[in-house]
């Protein structure tokens, strides 16, 4: 008898959710459609093929957590999804008990068989999408590959295609407050696409000096991609709700002192950086990336400042 | 013994946990819409976590498997393939526990479908937690309104209640059936493997009640970054061409000029929205304390005493020197900080000018050579000092720049 009455509210199909017809194209797998896109191999035939990387909200989140919980050890992880024309689309990711140290990512042999595990429990819980990627994270020293990360790429790319790396740190998120993450490809052995940028094209990284030979000897053997991030209409609405319980934190954090040790290390940085410039060093660095890090450094100071302000408005007793 | 209607537990709910299941409702409704002729799979989660006495911190999820019994078509609990995720999961996260499990329904309720499956779920884990997510977000003003249960102001904003499992007690038998007008019960039961060392008299039964809990948000320092980015950078699917066809390249330059200014433009906005948060919360904390004298709202001496605390507090700040004194070094601070950027924004234009400029003369005799005047070699000695000028005040500036930076922070 009411058995019924329970039944229908676990039912999905009369349109309960309000999704927009782009959510369903988005997060919806047809696997036909895929196997067209993958057949073609578009890749092979340009090596700059995929320009565009769209990440869906959890596998943001999960991927920046996961990236935090390492703390100073570098960890990684597999993402999920899909691709769409010369579009990446990563709508989930999943952590491997696999750790690293320093630029030393190896993912191989100990992952492997927990990721095997890991795809068919997922599949059985109906997620169609296969691996598009990897991600890992670099604490503190910025998102770009090293040495053995394109190396590792490049194997993935040959057997795995498409295939994604993501790069995040997570102590950057932490201080700067946003989001520090980079989507990268590389190319194939020995061949390079005519009027390739570097990697400063697509927003610059400030390297630490230490790791500016690692980064420079390897900066044109992969070219980053352009990353926004996607939400679905439910995800919206509940990011909205969300914000009732989040706005506390906006107004009551001061990003100048949070940051402050780690503005001093910016500044520290790009002092180095233009002493080695004046005495006529490497060509990694160049005036234009200098000048966009000092700008950010203002910004930051500039924000921080504003929302003291705010506040010394509000609660300082009208003055 | 007393019913108290709400538990004295807290639920603390991670976004990581809320957005799994949001993503998981839409995956299932997007597949579907794909495939019409599947069964959609019901959206249902083990959540994981810590508790520390009756706070439960809920931090992780994964999703369960939750195919459909053939002879009914009532969704039951693959526990086979949850103790394989378990595993996995605990390998990465070992500190952290099974805490209970959700599911979504069209409203943040118990229907008979699900207090069953938490009856087979607490065979499992005694006394888990039980969430219910309303992806309608509608089902979450019903409990609001409704006195006594949800987590009353608290919980208003979320589609979700958390249920606590009680002890099992000996109840009514009135109380565990489930007679079809579920909407209107108000007191959750779920029996329990009868205890044969229990005696149990007529209509009474043995079983837990769910309580539900008071919710309340929280998350971790990258948690919250990451979460406000999905809020405020993160653009819905609109925005995105599922025919994959992308403009070209030239777009992506455009968009890195503008990125400066907009973000200065979200921060201030996302400032705005707090203190309009603020405001709306000030306003309604006014209205209240206007109707206690009034007498129309009952007397709540929890929020009496939150207020006169934060009233006590304004005036601290105010006529400081102290303060006063570090705001403005602060203030002297920024304002160096950005007269030395623009410095450098300076030099480097300088700079650019006059390798521009030097290319362009150079161009220009060239061309030129074969009609110009040999004697003009004057202009041509003072221009390329002037070149040496700027170059040395170029380097001067950026120099002197990163110094006067540096030692400010240190």
């Amino acid at each position: 008898m009411d058995a019924q009455n329970g039944l229908k509210l676990f039912e999905l199909e009369n349109n309960i959710v309000p999704l927009s017809k782009s959510d369903e194209k988005l997060y919806g797998f047809d696997s036909d459609v895929q196997r067209k896109q993958l057949d073609a191999e578009l890749w092979k035939k340009d090596i700059y093929h995929y320009r565009k990387v769209e990440i869906s909200s959890i596998a943001l989140v999960k991927m920046v957590m996961h990236a935090r919980s390492g703390g100073d050890i570098e960890v990684m992880g597999l993402m999920l999804g899909k691709v769409v024309g010369n579009t990446m689309i990563v709508l989930d990711a999943f952590a491997l008990p696999v750790e690293g140290s320093e630029t030393r990512v190896n993912a191989h042999q100990e992952g492997y068989e927990y990721m095997v595990q890991y795809l068919e429990q997922n599949e059985a819980s109906g997620h169609k999408e296969p691996v598009v990627g990897w991600y890992h994270s670099h604490p503190g020293y910025g998102c770009w590959l090293s040495g053995i990360d394109v190396d590792t790429q490049m194997t993935n790319q040959k057997h795995q295609e498409p295939f994604l790396a993501v790069v995040i740190d997570p102590k950057r998120t932490i201080s700067a407050g946003k989001v520090e993450l980079g989507a990268f490809r590389t190319f194939p052995e020995e061949q390079r696409p005519a009027g390739i940028q570097s990697t400063d094209s697509d927003g610059f990284q400030s390297v630490p000096l230490n790791k500016i030979e690692d980064f420079g000897v390897h900066a044109d053997r992969y070219y980053p991609l352009e990353v926004s991030y996607f939400k679905s209409s439910l995800d919206d609405k509940l990011m909205d709700r969300l914000w009732r319980k989040h706005w506390i934190n906006t107004l009551s954090q001061s990003p100048l002192i949070t940051n402050s040790e780690f503005t001093t290390l910016k500044v520290q940085e790009i002092t180095n950086k233009i002493h080695m410039l004046t005495s006529g060093g490497k060509k990694n660095v160049s005036y234009a990336q200098l000048l966009q890090e000092s700008d950010a450094i203002a910004e930051e100071i500039t924000q921080g400042h504003k929302s003291n302000e705010i506040k010394k408005k509000l609660f300082g007793g009208g003055q | 013994m007393m019913a108290s209607s709400r538990s004295f537990g807290t639920a603390l709910v991670h976004p990581l946990v809320l957005l799994g299941i949001s993503d998981q409702i839409t995956r299932i409704t997007a597949q579907y819409a794909i495939e019409p002729e599947s069964k959609p799979k019901f959206a249902g989660g083990v959540i994981l976590g810590r508790q520390l006495e009756s706070q439960f911190e809920l931090m992780l999820s994964f999703e369960l498997n939750m195919p459909e019994r053939s002879s009914d078509g009532v969704p039951e609990i693959d526990f086979a393939h949850m103790s394989v995720r378990l595993e996995q999961t605990k390998l990465i996260f070992p500190n952290y526990d099974v805490l209970g499990w959700y599911i979504s329904n069209s409203n943040t309720r118990i229907t008979k479908e699900i207090a069953d499956l938490h009856q087979r779920f607490l065979n499992q884990y005694p006394s888990a937690l039980l969430l219910v997510f309303d992806p309608t977000l509608t089902g979450a003003k019903d409990m609001s309104s409704e006195a006594g249960s949800g987590g009353g102001g608290s919980s208003m904003s979320l589609p979700i209640s958390v249920y606590e499992t009680l002890p099992p007690t000996r109840v009514e038998v009135s109380k565990v059936l489930w007679d079809g007008e579920s909407f209107d019960k108000t007191e959750f039961y779920v029996e329990s493997a009868s205890d044969s060392s229990i005696q149990l008299e007529e209509n009474t039964a043995w079983a837990s009640r769910l309580l539900p809990m008071r919710i309340s948000v929280e998350s971790g320092e990258a948690e919250r970054i990451a979460v406000e980015h999905v809020a405020n950078v993160s653009r819905t699917t609109e925005g995105i061409d599922p025919s994959g066809i992308v403009g070209a390249i030239g777009g992506i330059g455009a968009d890195s000029g503008k990125a400066s200014t907009t973000k200065m433009a979200v921060f201030l906005s996302s400032q705005r929205n707090a203190l309009e948060m603020l405001h709306k919360d000030i306003q309604l904390l006014e209205k209240y304390v206007g109707e206690v004298i009034a007498g129309t709202a009952p007397f709540d001496p929890d929020v009496m005493q939150l207020v006169q605390r934060v009233l006590s507090n304004k005036p601290v700040v105010k006529n400081d020197d102290q303060f006063d004194l570090a705001m403005m070094q602060e203030e002297t601070n920024y304002q160096m900080a950005s007269y030395l950027a623009q410095i450098t924004g300076a030099a480097a234009s300088v700079r650019s000018l006059s390798q521009r400029s030097n290319t362009a003369l150079l161009a220009a005799r060239t061309k030129h050579a074969a009609y110009v005047n040999p004697n003009v070699n004057m202009f041509d000695g003072g221009m390329s000092d002037m070149m040496s000028m700027f170059g040395g005040h170029d380097r001067f500036g950026r120099h002197g720049r990163a110094k006067g930076f540096g030692s400010f922070f240190r």
